[in-house]
């Protein structure tokens, strides 16, 4: 009895031993590394074209930086200068103190939009997707930068988000171009072109009236 | 031993000093306002009544890097400060004038007030 029992004591683990094996042989053998196997398909899975997104990665609370010692103040007001864009003025008895004003995210100046020349719309320039200008869209321009006078002339092209990014931009750039060679033909001075693709709308890309309104070309005005 | 017609230049700026410090920037008991938008030049203690700096009127004037800056001399003060594409932000760089030059009226603001440096 007491050997019996030294038995069971000393191979305590040799039931789950027994299972486990048993277990091991019931487990039928994968008939092929990558589970081809006539009673069980493989569910099909689309070839993966991105790499799945990573987890968010978190902020950690940011504290607010140590304040500095006041000294004085100034109580600047806005001056707007002939294109619009906005500055900060001070006097200070005897001097004056004057900076532009910027966004503090962009670092663009602060502007009404009060002084860009001309807004038009590309379907009324160009056919779809091409950078031809239409014989109405080239008479148009050409009325225009003969009556304008203004001393040079910014022309930027943009699109809507239908397409990809790449081809906006260049699509964009060439329309840019299109118009700026319009401008030099009768004479005046471009002092940029530029095409910014889908990355500057001004209106919702969700509607078909706010694509029509990012698809445009602006001509600033250098007077 | 200073020339008599430099002590008077300096009494006379002295002088227009004084009359700024009388019409000093209204103060709170905070830390000293030091400049507001308020002209403050040497119109004001004369009577004339204090211009907004919103009003001031600018000439271009160009940079040595040929970019534009707006330039306000205002009888007392002198401001400048650069002139920005208001679609894209860069800078107006057009060659309408050689470097240095100055276009239109960068006194327009002070038509009345002689300048130190004119």
């Amino acid at each position: 009895m007491t050997l019996v029992f030294r038995l069971i004591a000393r191979h305590a683990l040799l039931p789950a031993c027994v299972v486990a094996v048993a277990a091991g042989l019931a487990t039928p053998l994968p008939v092929s590394a990558n589970g081809w196997d006539a009673k069980t398909p493989p569910r099909y899975s689309a070839p993966r074209t991105h790499r799945p997104a990573p987890a968010p990665q978190a902020a950690v609370p940011n504290p607010p930086p140590p304040q500095a010692t006041v000294t004085a103040r100034i109580r600047p007001t806005i001056w707007i200068d002939p294109d619009g864009c906005m500055h900060w003025a001070a006097d200070g008895g005897a001097e004056g103190y004057m900076v532009s004003r910027v966004n503090p995210q962009t670092g663009k100046p602060v502007c009404l939009q009060m002084n860009t020349c001309l807004v038009e719309n590309s379907d009324v320039l160009f056919a779809t997707d091409s950078h031809r200008l239409t014989a109405h869209g080239r008479a148009r321009l050409e009325q225009f930068f003969r009556t304008a006078g203004a001393h040079a002339y910014a022309i930027y092209g943009h699109t809507d988000s239908r397409a990809s990014d790449e081809y906006n931009m260049r699509l964009s750039q060439r329309r840019a171009r299109e118009v700026a060679n319009v401008a030099r033909s009768v004479g005046v001075h471009v002092a940029r072109e530029m095409g910014f693709g889908e990355r500057m709308p001004i209106a919702s890309n969700a509607t078909a009236a706010g694509m029509a309104q990012n698809r445009r070309v602006e001509i600033v005005c250098y007077r | 031993m200073i020339p008599s017609a430099k002590l008077s230049a300096v009494a006379v700026i002295g002088a227009a000093l004084a009359l700024t410090a009388c019409d000093g920037i209204p103060q709170d008991g905070g830390p000293p306002i030091i400049a507001d938008g308020f002209d403050r030049g040497p119109i004001s203690p004369l009577g004339r009544g204090r211009r907004h700096l919103s009003e001031l009127q600018a000439a271009i004037a160009i940079d040595p890097d040929g970019c534009h800056t707006w330039l306000i001399d205002d009888g007392f003060e002198g401001y400048w400060t650069r002139r920005f594409d208001p679609r894209t932000g860069l800078p107006v760089c057009t060659p309408i004038a050689p470097p240095g030059s100055v276009i239109g009226d960068p006194f327009a603001s002070s038509p009345q007030v002689p300048d130190i440096r004119r």
